[in-house]
């Protein structure tokens, strides 16, 4: 029985640990631009009207050394929301940037509708970054970095050179939806019924589409050309939809 | 006193048409000018003299003839008529014709004003959609707004020098790859015209972005435009380039020459 009590005991004294280390940053906004140039990083979309950054470093590696000390970058940034990211207002355009050159902290950001979400990132230290929940127009401009794209409407641009791009699109999209990737791979799900203008292409990769899409292809004269690059409507045609993958392939699925 | 003024001076006061003033004043001058004096009497002679002519009346005789003439005539003409217009056939086909005509005619208008309606209708929507693009390519907080603004362009047959000049600035300057990828698409629509192919030329100089640049050069492929190997040469030679650039300006170069 005791040694139940102090095992829960433990337990908590962990979680409360725990909570403590999940610390949040708000900024109260729900329109304007939010530039975010992290190395990863997780979006979500929520009904609030605050922007909340969080951690979600787990590990929390502690520098014993570097108690009672500050980040000092190039840049001359602070960090200013005690997640190890400095955010910046500029009148309506709201910038989080990373301290640390090579590591990106695990960030979490949860932000309202009306919030334009833009993510560039150039250098090679990077991961994934996700964008989830999303009805918020979102713009990625990314060299290295892989883009998630779960649950969005767009409107979508979105461009990475070295990575590729997973995205599943809501019933209700809001066109257009530009993607493009030059060596990764381009994945993109779509309801059964959207109706659009589809511009695929490739390089020297490969387009590969779901069967229950029939592409009615544009033609030019009463010639059907059938190369690497296919532009046609489904569903009768509508949004304007461009995927395009340089050395990697397009697909095209059916979002179940 | 001016000769003519003074006569039609004269000729008023003979009808006495003047006012005090000038009925003064042209008393005066007759006292004063014996010429003006003999000029009222001359005239003051023919004016009576049309005055009489007008109490002139024609003799019986002459009346009774031009009646009986006015008679005849009048018979003749109803007689005519009646001729033309008796049989009800005739009537009605003049009817119809009039009416045929009068439709034509109507519809003929109708159709011209419809014809210019839908003209300054197609105008006035042309505008409109310039305008639309326009601003929307000046959206600067939402990329996408600015790619729909490059989209309308792709459904135009003909641009004209400000939509080119915008899809051009979009192209060469525009923050968003997306947004510069999307205007090359919709220049390369225009290809045909030689100053949007010069542009074209021009900007694979410029270009930083690598997307646009591969685009650009595979459009140059596509366009048989030799003009550009010495460009895709620099572009090969320049440690800027990157590497998939340099790869695609290669394969430009061998397909080219």
């Amino acid at each position: 029985m005791k040694k139940k009590l102090t095992i829960i005991i433990v337990i908590l004294a962990f979680c409360s640990e725990f909570e403590l280390l999940a610390q949040e940053f708000k900024i109260s906004k729900n329109s304007g631009r939010l530039e975010i140039h992290l190395g990863r990083v997780t979006v979500e979309g929520h009904n609030g009207n605050e922007i909340i950054f969080s951690s979600t470093n787990n590990r929390h590696e502690k520098d014993k050394r570097a108690e009672g000390l500050r980040t000092v970058t190039s840049l001359g940034l602070e960090d200013n929301t005690g997640l190890g990211v400095n955010v910046t207002t500029k009148g309506d355009v709201i910038e989080v940037l990373q301290l640390k050159k090579t590591t990106s902290p695990d960030i979490k950001i949860l932000v309202p509708k009306g919030v334009i979400v833009s993510y560039q990132h150039e250098s090679q230290y990077g991961s994934t970054a996700r964008f989830i929940n999303l009805p918020n127009e979102i713009e990625i401009s990314a060299q290295y970095n892989n883009v998630e794209l779960k649950n969005v409407t767009g409107p979508i641009t979105a461009k990475t050179i070295y990575g590729s791009v997973d995205a599943v699109l809501e019933s209700v999209i809001k066109d257009p939806i530009s993607i493009v990737s030059i060596y990764g791979h381009v994945d993109v799900s779509l309801p059964e019924t959207t109706k659009a203008n589809l511009k695929l292409s490739t390089s020297y990769g490969e387009i590969l589409v779901a069967p229950e899409f029939k592409i009615d292809i544009d033609k030019q004269g009463s010639m059907v050309s059938y190369s690497d690059k296919v532009s046609g409507k489904i569903n009768g045609g509508g949004l304007n939809i461009d995927l395009s993958a340089n050395y990697g392939k397009v697909y095209l699925r059916r979002k179940i | 006193m001016e000769r003519e003024k003074l006569e039609s001076l004269i000729i008023d006061y003979i009808d006495n048409r003047l006012n005090s003033t000038d009925r003064r004043r042209v008393e005066q001058e007759l006292v004063d000018n014996a010429e003006a004096y003999r000029l009222y009497e001359e005239l003051k002679e023919v004016i009576e003299i049309m005055d009489g002519a007008s109490r002139l009346e024609p003799s019986e005789k002459l009346k009774y003839n031009f009646e009986a003439m006015l008679g005849e005539e009048v018979k003749a003409s109803k007689k005519a008529k009646t001729i033309i217009f008796q049989p009800m056939f005739y009537r009605a086909a003049a009817a119809v014709a009039l009416l045929v005509l009068g439709c034509g005619i109507g519809f003929w208008i109708s159709e011209k004003n419809e014809q210019q309606q839908r003209l300054l209708a197609i105008e006035n929507e042309m505008k409109a959609t310039k305008l639309m693009m326009m601003s929307m390519l000046d959206n600067s907080t939402s990329a996408s707004q600015r790619m729909q603004g490059v989209n309308v362009a792709l459904n135009m047959n003909k641009a004209d020098d400000e939509i080119v000049r915008a899809l051009v600035k979009a192209m060469n300057e525009d923050p968003n790859s997306n947004v510069r990828l999307a205007a090359l698409d919709a220049l390369s629509n225009f290809s045909d015209d030689a100053k949007v192919r010069s542009v074209l030329i021009q900007s694979l100089e410029t270009q930083k972005d690598p997307l646009v640049q591969i685009a650009l050069i595979q459009l140059m492929v596509k366009m048989k435009e030799k003009a550009v190997i010495k460009d895709l040469q620099k572009m090969v030679n320049d440690t800027e380039t990157m590497q998939v650039v340099k790869d695609e300006a290669y394969s430009g170069i061998m397909k080219l020459s």
